[in-house]
Formats: structure tokens, C-alpha cells, sequence
């Protein structure tokens, strides 16, 4: 999808992936008025009107106060091949979001309902476009 | 008395679960769909375990935000049973009905064997009746069991360890299969109504199985059958 985007014209997410995004009322009715719709190559080549799309990363983090196994044998591996600086390796999850009007008040919603787990992890997030 | 196993995507001892509660313990069960949004005419509910949602995000995440999971809390609040079995205690742990939370095992490996399991509380009618040690398997990869250590200050002296792992004999140190914090296996809430279990009772009911002991853990919920539980609720 990255490169569907860098290399043709700029489609929106519900362009690239009509089937899994709400449909538009011009192709929720698809299957009536299907002659009149535009083929693949007539569609806008502009983000539709409807809102920009803000993409953001959301980083989740294992507490330092956890032991994070997975991390502990990657440094432990990394040692071995000579990297003798090596502190420590803490493993997190990145998490990308596209998102139509974007608001700090409702990702920060999103990670506290669902993406992080407050008993375990932290998380902070950035816009990045 | 009825006894509601909750089917979600992805959860695979739901059938384990269901033949075991009505077959070998032989109270009445039937399986609620996750979707569905009422427990009306249950006493108990089952969180069977399982890999629901593929384990995608956290283990248990998104089957803690399911449309039952309202329900699931009215019965914890109202003192009912709820029990949750290894992805089921993940579920309860994600929904707040648990403290702490699952990591995955200190030692990396998905670990399925017999693990020998001790009550350690009088203090619920889960273990109160639990005297000897029991042989149920786990089977799990994200088993270690981890939370602050002013909540495991409170569990402790709250009596809310259900079960402990414990070592066979002095060589036996891999007892602890997943490096949970105080060798916990088993949780309660602070009302001491819900539990959440790694070790699977229901593989463990009938000795053609390996053992029976699972039988041990889930007899309670016989005695609610009883009415003798009703009362200790009220109590």
C-alpha cells in the first residue's frame, strides 16, 4: 500500500480498500447503478474532501519495572556478537494509525481503552504526517 | 443452577469445558455466545481457554472488550462465580475483574505439562475445601503471572492467592513452569467470587484423562448447585 501511494497518483485509504472501510453512499449501492460508476483509473486522484488523514504511531512499552524477557535474550544475543556497549534491549510494539480527524484526546482514548494495558505497559504517541 | 461457558473466536477448550462441567462434575451448562448480552438464567460463568483473537495486540484483549464481558461483570459485582481458565484468566485480567496481568513465560517456550498446584487460602469457597496437591496441566505461552509489588503485598495479605505452583521434591526446580511473581497460579478478586487459573481443571476430570483432579477445582460450583454457596454469598 506504501508504494501503491508513492508511485501513483495519491489515493485515500478508502480508495485503496474499499471492501474493508465503510463504503461511500455511491458504492453502497453498488450493484444498481454500477454502469455509472467510474473505473479504477477515473477515480479522484485527490484525499477525499470528507477530512485529512493524520497518520500516528502509537509506541507501547513493557513497564521498566517489568522483567522483558524477550528483550533480555536479544541483548543477550547482540553481546555475543561483539557488541560489548550494550546496556540493555527493551522490546515494544509500534502501533500505526490512520485516522480522519485527528484529535490528542482520542488516540490518547484509544490506547487507554484497548492499545495499552495499564497494569503492564506505558505508551506515548507522535504524528508523523 | 446453570453454569454458562463462553464461546469466543479463537478459544478452543470450549468444548473441553462444556463436557467436563456437564459430563464428569454433572451441572447443568450451556455455552453464550460472546455477542449474546445477557446471562438471565446462569449462576456461574466459565471463561474457557484459548488463543481468542489469535492473541493479536495482548492475550485476552480484545475478548475483554466483547458485549457479554458487561455481563461477566454484573455476576463478579453480585458475588456469582466466575471462573476464568488460562486464556479465560487472561480475559479477566485484561476486563479489571483480576489484578496483575500475563507475560509471557520467563523462559520463552510455549509449556504444556502436569504442574502440581496447592490451594493457598481457606479464605474462599473456590479452595476452602482443598487439602491434598493437585496434578492438572497447563498449557500455555503467556502464563507469568506479574503485578506491582504493593498489589502483591495486598494479595498476600488479603488471602487472594487461589493456587500456588509447588515443587514435587527439592531437585524438582522448574516447578514454577512460567516464573509467575510468588509462584502464583491462581487469583481472586477481592470478594473472593472470581478466580482466574492458568492450570486447566477441565483436562483433569476423569482418570482415563490423566488425572481427575481438575474435579477438585471446579466441585464448588456443585455446592452452588447445592444452595450451600448462595448462602456462603450471603454470609
Amino acid at each position: 500500500m506504501e508504494l501503491l501511494i508513492a508511485a501513483g497518483p495519491r489515493l485515500g485509504l478508502s480508495d485503496v480498500l474499499p471492501a474493508t472501510s465503510e463504503p461511500s453512499p455511491v458504492t453502497r449501492h453498488s450493484s444498481l447503478t454500477n454502469q455509472s460508476l467510474p473505473k479504477w483509473s477515473q477515480m479522484p486522484t485527490e484525499t477525499p474532501a470528507s477530512g485529512t488523514l493524520t497518520k500516528v504511531r502509537v509506541y507501547v512499552t513493557l513497564k521498566h519495572s517489568l522483567l522483558d524477557s524477550a528483550g533480555r535474550t536479544v541483548a543477550g544475543s547482540l553481546q555475543k556478537l561483539g557488541f560489548a556497549e550494550l546496556e540493555d534491549v527493551r522490546i515494544g510494539k509500534m502501533i500505526e494509525l490512520t485516522l480522519n480527524n485527528f484529535t490528542e484526546e482520542r488516540v490518547k482514548a484509544m490506547c487507554d481503552k484497548l492499545l495499552a494495558n495499564p497494569v503492564i505497559e506505558d505508551y506515548r504517541f507522535e504524528v508523523v504526517s | 443452577m446453570k453454569v454458562a461457558v463462553i464461546r469466543f473466536p479463537g478459544a478452543n477448550c470450549d468444548q473441553d469445558a462444556y463436557y467436563a462441567l456437564k459430563d464428569d462434575l454433572g451441572v447443568p451448562t450451556e455455552y453464550v455466545w460472546h455477542e449474546d448480552t445477557s446471562l438471565h438464567g446462569f449462576d456461574a460463568v466459565f471463561l474457557p481457554g484459548g488463543f481468542t483473537y489469535g492473541d493479536y495486540l495482548r492475550v485476552g484483549a480484545m475478548a475483554s472488550r466483547a458485549p457479554i464481558m458487561d455481563e461477566v461483570r454484573r455476576f463478579a459485582r453480585e458475588g456469582r462465580p466466575v471462573i476464568g481458565v488460562c486464556n479465560g484468566f487472561q480475559i479477566l485480567c485484561e476486563a479489571g475483574l483480576l489484578p496483575g496481568a500475563l507475560l509471557p513465560n520467563a523462559g520463552l517456550k510455549f509449556v504444556c505439562k502436569n504442574v502440581l498446584l496447592q490451594a493457598a487460602t481457606k479464605s474462599s469457597f473456590w479452595t476452602k475445601n482443598i487439602d491434598r496437591t493437585l496434578t492438572i496441566p497447563v498449557a500455555h505461552n503467556e502464563g507469568q503471572f506479574v503485578c506491582e509489588p504493593e498489589t502483591l503485598k495486598r494479595l498476600q495479605d488479603n488471602e487472594q492467592i487461589a493456587f500456588r505452583y509447588v515443587a514435587e521434591d527439592d531437585k524438582d526446580l522448574m516447578y514454577n513452569v512460567n516464573g509467575s511473581v510468588d509462584d502464583i497460579a491462581g487469583v481472586l478478586n477481592e470478594q473472593k467470587n472470581v478466580l482466574g487459573i492458568m492450570p486447566h481443571p477441565e483436562r483433569a476430570t476423569r482418570e482415563i484423562l490423566g488425572s481427575s483432579d481438575g474435579l477438585e477445582v471446579l466441585k464448588p460450583l456443585l455446592e452452588f448447585a447445592a444452595g450451600e454457596g448462595l448462602a456462603l454469598l450471603k454470609a
